[in-house]
């Protein structure tokens, strides 16, 4: 059965995520291993950022709005003016389907602008599990997600995302989050490193780094890389096909 | 392993001033070449000649000791995949390669570990026609082969175009140290140009030369399409030479392939440019 999160798209709201704690990570290289994480509460979209929200941003003169940008994102934006541009963040998709082609950089200051912020590699992973100790937000064991089902040799001929709100109610996160797992890597608000021991309370990372946290894998990507607790490192600057976000409140 | 006389300068990590680094490639016409027609998406660029400027590459692919010299500095993720085939023999445990390792090539990495690897290294990857000049040398050459025009099947550490592919008849099931193949090496003495692991290059692999950048592209006969280069992001990436999974006898060309870019695949390698 499917269901059609049309509302959603039209107006995106957050989801409501309770405080709590739960253990983030899994002993399963080369993901850090578990700790237990106290989160406060905080909303998190329920879609990634669509094509057509993203456009509406750039449209509004978003890469001349300083007030967008962190200061490392000003720098960037006044070397690349239009991003990848509306062609190649599109990639050959209708507007319900979500933006591809952003850096780090632009995630961040669109959520801003909506006056949010990236969630933290914490707050992702809670929400996505629902803070239970499963590989994929629907519980455990292998659907027919958006993720690479090519076999072994298989190939792509385009980009195969999902619409944003478009997903299986069965594929859905306990609280209702779409495409937690596959579709697209999501950028979280992290630098990548090792995790700090024992118990935390709403951790936001290294303090520096080269990598930010990618999170949920792809379609592009094996089963196995859209686990809850798989981390990817990716250089802010870099936009891909296979990356997107969300925002967090 | 056996090295040509003067020895291989292997890839030198960053800061260790990479004793023995080869000279700098110099300036060729490079011819492009055709694609296989058994790979199955996109690369359909008509052959074109292009001039590459002069520019430096790792003699041997990256080794897994060199890869962990990075890792260990960085905190990068190391090469880890959970499917099934690659319990045995291929996973790193931690930062730590499959023992006696040590001077394969690194496989199970993505083009992004690659970019990042060459980047800490103070390199970065080869562009595809960089890559095929110092593999098959210029255009008058005519090799088909790094070693010549003829296949020779103990000039490389290649499989088999059949299931299970893998072959041990060059001496070697799957990875070989680098530098094993020194009768293969190519014009300008790079080794495992073909065979081993494949190699990612730094382009994307397109099916237009619209969609190619080049700083030149007037033709003549001392000059032409110069610093081409296919510019990501892109479905897939341009990889070159083969692999131990692999076997380029039947058609030399076949050794152009694509792979997507987030994938980390028991054949995947690179080596760096600068």
């Amino acid at each position: 059965m499917w269901l059609l999160l049309t509302t959603l798209a039209l107006a995106p709201a957050p989801v409501e995520i309770p405080a709590g704690t739960y253990t983030q990570g899994a002993q399963i290289q080369p993901d850090a291993p578990p700790r237990q994480v106290s989160l406060a509460a905080f909303r998190i979209d329920a879609t990634e950022v669509s094509i057509a929200d993203f456009e509406a941003w750039v449209a509004s003169g978003a890469y001349s709005e300083r007030a967008h940008w962190s200061s490392a994102g000003w720098d960037w934006a006044k070397q690349n003016p239009q991003g990848l541009g509306v062609v190649d963040r599109a990639a050959g998709r209708t507007p319900d389907h979500p933006v591809v082609g952003v850096s780090w950089f632009e995630a961040e200051a669109y959520c801003v602008a909506k006056g949010g912020r990236l969630p933290t590699e914490a707050e992702w992973e809670r929400a996505a599990c629902g803070g239970k100790a499963q590989d994929y937000p629907w519980g455990v064991g292998e659907k027919a997600a958006v993720w690479y089902d090519g076999g072994k040799f298989g190939h792509l001929s385009q980009v195969k995302t999902s619409p944003v709100s478009l997903a299986p109610d069965d594929q859905l996160s306990p609280e209702g989050l779409a495409h937690m797992a596959g579709n697209l890597w999501e950028w979280t608000a992290d630098w990548y490193g090792p995790w700090e021991e024992g118990a935390v309370s709403d951790p936001a990372g290294p303090e520096s780094g080269t990598w930010r946290v990618l999170r949920g894998g792809s379609y592009m990507n094996l089963p196995s890389y859209c686990r809850c607790q798989r981390r990817e490192p990716r250089r802010p600057e870099q936009a891909s096909f296979t990356a997107g976000f969300r925002c967090a409140y | 392993m056996g090295l040509p006389p003067g020895g291989v300068a292997s890839e030198g990590a960053a800061g260790q001033g990479a004793p023995g680094a080869p000279p700098p490639i110099a300036p060729r016409a490079l011819q492009a070449r055709a694609t296989a027609k058994w790979v199955s998406t996109g690369q359909r660029l008509t052959p074109r000649a292009v001039w590459v400027k002069p520019f430096r590459i790792d003699r041997t692919e990256v080794t897994r000791s060199a890869y962990k010299r990075f890792l260990d500095a960085t905190g990068y993720r190391p090469p880890h995949v959970e499917e099934d085939w690659a319990q045995e023999g291929y996973n790193w445990s931690g930062n730590d390669f499959p023992d006696g390792t040590g001077e394969h090539p690194v496989i199970l990495v993505s083009w992004y570990d690659a970019t990042e690897y060459c980047a800490w290294a103070g390199k970065r990857l080869p562009t595809e026609s960089e890559w095929q000049l110092a593999a098959l040398g210029e255009q008058s050459a005519e090799r088909s082969y790094p070693w010549g025009k003829d296949y020779d099947a103990m000039a490389l550490n290649h499989g088999k175009m059949d299931e299970p592919n893998f072959d041990d008849s060059d001496g070697y099931l799957t990875t070989s140290p680098v530098g094993s193949f020194p009768q293969g090496a190519s014009p300008y003495g790079l080794l495992d140009a073909f065979g081993n692991a494949w190699e990612f290059t730094s382009d994307a692999r397109v099916d237009s030369w619209e969609l190619v950048e080049s700083t030149e592209k007037s033709q003549g006969e001392t000059q032409g399409w110069t610093d081409v280069h296919a510019p990501g992001p892109s479905l897939y990436v341009a990889v070159r030479g083969g692999s131990y999974f692999f076997d380029a006898a039947a058609h030399p060309a076949g050794e152009q392939n694509q792979f997507l870019p987030e994938l980390r695949r028991k054949t995947s390698g690179f080596r760096c440019a600068d």
